[in-house]
């Protein structure tokens, strides 16, 4: 099995963005690879609050917070939900914002036929989709993708 | 050698953190559960209020971090999750007391996001007040 990170290495950014400019595309692929420390306002916007508070906290969490298990904030995983944000933000209920484990952020929200959680690797995203009892993973140049699915409904399409 | 495992009419507790449980949405990650060797505590060996005291001595926490609550399950209930998910797994609660806490156990087998949902889905959760 070829790693999510070879599969990245290969695929073809100028087909998967065929629709996008080729500013636009260069600029989302150097913030897929630079790690940040800080969201973007407009990701600020999109998780509220509530979100933005959640991220603040996480960020002083220390290696070991997860009863000596968790990873520290993880700057690649900013940098890949700075990403999606910046490409979806149609959120039928205001997105969660969660730490995992392993040091990621996640989001977590309902569109009408289930649940929706993405983890956000620096290099993938692992998603579970509930309408569908379905967990998978893409690379993030593939991320517009999986983008495509979300908008059209989880359960209806793969 | 192995474990000795809970009985189904054992109610257990998992421990729930800030990162885990947005209260201002009511939402639960389902990566409470995901994985293997998930820990729990038995609420036969330790009253909810001592485990919380366990928990958060347990914890490494920075100034806002906080056990925030304890999703309580029944054994047998969390067996039956299993058993009737779409892919079934045969669910065992198997005991591992610890020096700091005797009434730690574990579930061994692999729980996917989609069956951490749905014992998710049943969890009773007890919000912890400092």
């Amino acid at each position: 099995m070829k790693s999510a990170a070879s599969h990245a290495r290969r695929s073809n950014f100028v087909n998967v963005f065929s629709e996008r400019s080729i500013a636009s595309h260069r600029r989302a692929s150097t913030r897929i690879v630079k790690p940040i420390d800080e969201l973007s306002s407009a990701a600020r916007a999109i998780l509220g609050p509530n979100g933005t508070a959640r991220f603040d906290e996480f960020k002083s969490y220390p290696q070991g917070w997860d009863f000596g298990y968790g990873q520290p904030l993880s700057s690649a995983s900013i940098a890949s939900l700075d990403y999606f944000l910046a490409l979806f933000g149609e959120f039928s209920t205001r997105p969660s914002l969660f730490l995992t484990r392993l040091g990621n952020l996640e989001l977590a929200w309902e569109d009408g036929v289930g649940r929706i959680e993405l983890e956000f690797f620096p290099n993938k995203v692992q998603y579970f989709l509930e309408a569908n009892d379905e967990e998978s993973e893409v690379p993030i140049s593939h991320l517009p993708r999986l983008i495509e699915r979300l908008r059209d409904g989880t359960s209806r399409s793969r | 050698m192995s474990r000795a495992t809970c009985s189904p009419d054992e109610n257990i507790v998992r421990a729930v953190t800030s990162a885990h449980w947005d209260p201002v949405e009511n939402r639960v990650s389902s990566s409470l559960f995901k994985g293997e060797n998930i820990s729990v505590s038995r609420l036969e060996i330790l009253p909810i209020h001592q485990l919380f005291e366990i928990f958060n001595r347990e914890l490494v926490k920075p100034p806002e971090r906080s056990v925030v609550g304890a999703g309580e399950i029944n054994v047998g209930r969390l067996q039956q999750i299993g058993r009737e998910f779409t892919h079934p797994l045969e669910l065992t609660v198997e005991h591992d007391p610890l020096p700091t806490n005797p009434a730690h156990a574990e579930i061994p087998q692999r729980i996917s996001k989609g069956l951490s949902k749905r014992i998710i889905d049943d969890l009773v959760l007890h919000r912890y007040e400092s």
